[in-house]
């Protein structure tokens, strides 16, 4: 009989919880059933009974003692009271941590909901393209212009199709005022149905029927017309032309967690009228991203192999190799394995940003975690007396323990309310800052309450345990025999979760410290050209007029500018034309892609590029326009001794090398330099790059603005510095070392609320020990050096141990980059000096007052 | 004097019945066969430590037994409150019944 035995912790925890008379009759049934039906079952009954017993148990813990738990309030809240110092560096740093949380989650939330808004996302794909290139694979997310319809038509598994055309940076006229778009869309009239994108006003079964018809969104209709109804009014943009659009309809602001965001739709039929036949053909730009609904059921790999199969039929021989695919909806903004992919709709969002996003915020919640424990453990010892009263005073161990608890949670969710608070309040600013709207409130979002509530428990059990279970052990004789006991001797464990925090702290600095290098690494490069009061001009009515030249010539006459050069696509950020070129006698497989330019003869004086082989074009040589300038990268892959002289060929077309110049960076610094050829360019130059004198840029600029304007009355002065189009490439990184540094702000004041609470105790117990020490003859600086002494250790541990880990993660971020700065030791010694002065100066404050206190004073009671 | 829930009720009758045995196993057992569903222990704890609150029942720990792994048995008496308590319960019962005669059999 004796030998059955319930589960020995269910046991131990069905006495804890629910006392011992409830736990013996437990033990009864246990053993009748044993007897009943077997020992099994028995047990895994006894086992559930821990379960079941645990609402009861914490429904006793309220309920039964209403009384005692009013009485733990006000005990709680006296003590808050009298430890002010404490209990505000514990609230603050809890408070900061959680709302920094809080902020951080919000944002990778919403990179992570991206496109799960819209209903039938399941079924939506893109159809992307795989195209074998010079030997390696571009992906691309736009297809010839007839595709989604002739797919819909002919493949049954598609249930319908849109088509999307996006432009950038439309300059728009209403009436007299100038406006620029960052973004439109031309699309066909289902994208409205197919993305569920409802209309304020107008019809959404016709909006986009028409050509010359635009949809605006509605802070567009309230910038542009005001608050009157803007259907029916009329906008100018200039495409490859100035057109005049009539509004048909108002669309509801677009969430910002879709790739499709946009402002302003214009109709797809518009395209026909501006763009002719090409809008029909096959071979024609692929520029169109399609998307396509799936008929419920249908397996997306079988519809690969139809559009491929489609494309083959229709496309010319060379782009046979092309193969297409369905990407799904939501894999389109965050998706690694398409990183790279070109004509994307949106800047694709960054998987490893996001990761070092949910790094640093949970990172911050454990510090700020850990100091709540921290300082809750730090200041027990100090109560070892009240203790010792309660005793006396009849308290039993688990009256010590709920009051200790209680306290301890009172203290957590004070911290977590305010933390809420403070994220509330910082919440909009971020979405002002990110231009996005994050969609996470503290009570919007279902989860968040239960999750703060779970924290608060979670937390406050943890940092109330400690002092509730080691405390209430003392009995109340040995506290007073002995004066006060020796203290807990977790003092070494604390160290280390000071040093915990000075290791995330220290690496989070070196971080932060290499973006910021890095930043101003990408600010400063020498680029290869002089990027200096360099401005380019659009000017797309040349293109149809032809006329480029007549413009570049009266910008040199009649204004300041110091040189002018047309260019057909001036390449900046990740924007660049390629093409295939090939040697004399090589097969079109082995041809190499090169970045290509179209400039004229003055490009390389404007850009102020050096040559380092062979001419430039020269004006009145005919031959010219049949040669090719080649910078050393293409030089090299060419692997031609002298390149100069030799030809080269795109499609049919020869072309001489007349010159080589040195690399510059035509892009952004993410990239590597591609090997680049300039072409000769002719008068439809759609581009002006011009050089402005270092005084007077305005001036020159309106001067410009008069020329052109005089020479196309309809077209819009569009302009932009090289200068800001080269920074605009890194607002990404300066955005990431902006954000870092907020949080390490945030970090080091988190773990700063530590030590400094941590010296604050440690001196204050050792008052006693300090009077003695200077009776017998201690200096004021030994003094502070022993109190001292040992945080610095930790300190210094923590920061060389955080090294290697910040190593490893800067050198994985600047891997983005072909051309990175040297991480070099500054940022770690900087780092590491940081964090010592800063814990310095929180434990030093403290330990020169306790110092230079007069020991009659401490020692005055003994 | 406050009302007594069904399960209140059902226990001071419990024990009532069960006399010297009145502890919570057989106390369980009597009120899960009235009511015919199993209550758990900690929800008949609560309800009897409910009643001692009232004082309409006092407990008494009993010595320790080996049968219960070493854990003390708390026994349970009505006090005269609780029987009164339970009269009136029982005369609310039979004048809530008598104002409709059909149902009294």
């Amino acid at each position: 009989m004796n030998k059955i035995k319930p589960p020995p912790f269910a046991s131990w925890l069905l006495g804890r919880l629910s006392g011992s008379s409830i736990a013996g009759d437990y033990e009864e049934i246990f053993q009748e059933m044993a007897t009943a039906y077997g020992l099994r079952s028995a047990r895994s009954w006894y086992r559930s009974q821990v379960f079941k017993s645990l609402p009861m148990f914490f429904t006793n813990l309220i309920y039964g003692s209403a009384d005692m738990l009013n009485n733990y309030l006000k005990l709680a809240y006296r003590n808050i009271l009298r430890h002010k110092r404490y209990a505000f560096l514990n609230i603050i740093g809890l408070a900061v941590g959680l709302a920094a949380c809080l902020l951080m989650a919000s944002y990778v939330i919403h990179e992570l909901s991206f496109e799960t808004m819209h209903p039938n996302k399941d079924r939506i794909f893109r159809i992307n393209g795989r195209i074998p290139m010079g030997g390696q694979v571009l992906l691309n997310a736009v297809v010839a212009p007839p595709f989604g319809p002739a797919a819909e038509e002919s493949i049954p598994e598609i249930e319908e199709s849109v088509r999307i055309l996006r432009r950038h940076n439309v300059p728009v006229r209403i009436e007299n005022q100038d406006f620029k778009e960052n973004k439109m869309f031309f699309a066909e009239q289902e994208i409205l149905e197919v993305f569920a994108i409802p209309l304020v006003r107008g019809n959404p079964k016709t909006a986009l029927e028409a050509p010359f018809t635009v949809l605006i969104d509605e802070t567009l209709a309230q910038k542009y017309y005001g608050d009157g109804n803007p259907i029916g009014k009329t906008m100018r943009l200039t495409l490859n032309r100035t057109f005049e659009f009539e509004v048909t309809g108002v669309m509801k602001r677009m969430p910002s967690n879709t790739a499709l965001r946009t402002t302003m739709i214009a109709s797809f039929p518009t395209l026909h009228q501006t763009h002719g036949d090409a809008i029909d053909q096959w071979q024609s730009w692929g520029m169109i991203t399609t998307f396509v609904r799936l008929q419920g059921g249908s397996d997306p790999k079988t519809v690969d192999e139809k559009i491929t199969a489609l494309a083959r039929l229709h496309l010319d021989e060379d782009e046979k190799e092309a193969s297409y695919y369905l990407q799904p909806l939501d894999k389109i903004y965050i998706n690694n394995a398409t990183h790279g992919m070109n004509n994307d709709l949106d800047n694709s969002g960054n998987i490893t940003r996001l990761y070092i996003f949910s790094a640093v915020a949970l990172l911050i919640l454990i510090i700020a975690a850990i100091n709540f424990i921290n300082l809750s453990t730090a200041k027990i010892a100090g109560r070892l007396k009240e203790v010792g009263i309660r005793k006396t005073c009849g308290a039993t161990r688990s009256h010590l323990i709920k009051q200790f608890l209680i306290e301890s949670l009172l203290l957590t969710t004070i911290a977590m309310g305010l933390g809420l608070f403070l994220f509330s309040f910082f919440k909009p600013r971020l979405d002002v800052y990110l231009g996005k709207t994050l969609n996470l409130g503290v009570l919007s979002t279902p989860w968040i309450l239960p999750a703060v509530g779970a924290m608060v428990i979670m937390v406050g059990f943890l940092a109330g345990s400690y002092p509730a279970v080691f405390l209430s052990r003392f009995q109340a004789a040995v506290i007073f025999r002995s004066g006060i006991p020796r203290g807990p001797s977790k003092s070494g464990l604390r160290k280390v979760l000071v040093g915990v925090q000075f290791f995330i702290a220290g690496a989070l600095i070196v971080c932060t410290l290499v973006v910021l290098k890095q930043v101003r690494y990408s600010e400063t490069k020498d680029l290869g050209f002089n990027k200096d009061n360099l401005i380019v001009v659009n000017n797309r009515d040349a293109t149809r007029l032809k006329n480029a030249p007549v413009v570049k010539e009266q910008i040199l006459n009649q204004t300041g500018a110091l040189a002018v050069s047309s260019v057909d696509r001036f390449p900046s950020d990740q924007n660049r034309s390629i093409s295939t070129v090939r040697l004399e006698g090589q097969e079109e497989e082995q041809g190499k892609i090169v970045q290509s330019i179209e400039v004229d003869e003055d490009f390389i004086s404007t850009m102020e590029l050096r040559l380092v082989a062979g001419r430039n074009f020269e004006y009145g040589r005919a031959t010219d326009k049949e040669a090719i300038l080649i910078n050393e990268t293409a030089a090299q892959s060419l692997d031609l001794g002298d390149p100069v002289g030799h030809f080269l060929y795109r499609g049919e077309k020869a072309y001489r090398i007349i010159g080589v110049l040195e690399d510059w960076n035509t892009n952004s610094i993410h990239s590597r330099i591609y090997p680049t050829a300039l072409f000769h360019v002719d008068e439809t130059a759609g581009e002006l790059v011009i050089r402005l004198p270092s005084a007077g840029n305005q001036e020159v600029i309106s001067q410009i603005r008069e020329v052109v304007f005089g020479l196309f009355p309809e077209q819009i002065f569009d302009y932009a510095y090289v200068d800001d189009l080269h920074l605009r490439a890194y607002d990404e990184e300066r955005r990431l070392a902006s954000l870092l540094i907020s949080f390490c702000q945030l970090t080091v004041f988190v773990a700063c609320l530590g030590i400094f609470g941590l010296a604050a105790y440690s001196t204050e117990q050792r008052t006693k020990e300090i009077g003695i020490r200077k009776i017998l003859g201690s200096s004021v600086s030994g003094i502070v050096l022993m109190f001292t002494n040992k945080y610095v250790r930790w300190v210094i541990v923590a920061n060389i141990l955080a090294w290697p880990a910040a190593y490893f993660a800067v050198s994985k971020w600047l891997q983005a980059f072909a051309f990175r700065t040297p991480i070099g030791l500054v940022p770690f010694i900087l780092a590491g000096l940081m964090t010592l002065a800063v814990a310095l100066l929180s434990v030093i404050f403290q330990t020169v007052k306790a110092a230079l206190s007069n020991p009659a004073d401490s020692l005055r009671y003994e | 004097m406050d009302l007594l829930t069904r399960l209140e009720e059902a226990i001071l009758i419990a024990v009532l019945k069960l006399k010297d045995n009145a502890y919570g196993v057989p106390i369980n057992r009597e009120v899960s066969e009235i009511f015919g569903k199993t209550y758990t222990m900690g929800g008949l704890y609560f309800a009897l430590d409910q009643l001692v609150r009232k004082e309409f029942l006092i407990k008494r720990a009993a010595d320790p037994t080996p049968k219960r792994g070493g854990r003390s048995r708390s026994y349970y008496r009505l006090t005269l409150e609780g029987k009164e308590a339970l009269e009136l319960a029982r005369r609310h019962q039979i004048n809530l019944w008598n104002a409709i005669p059909e149902f009294n059999k």
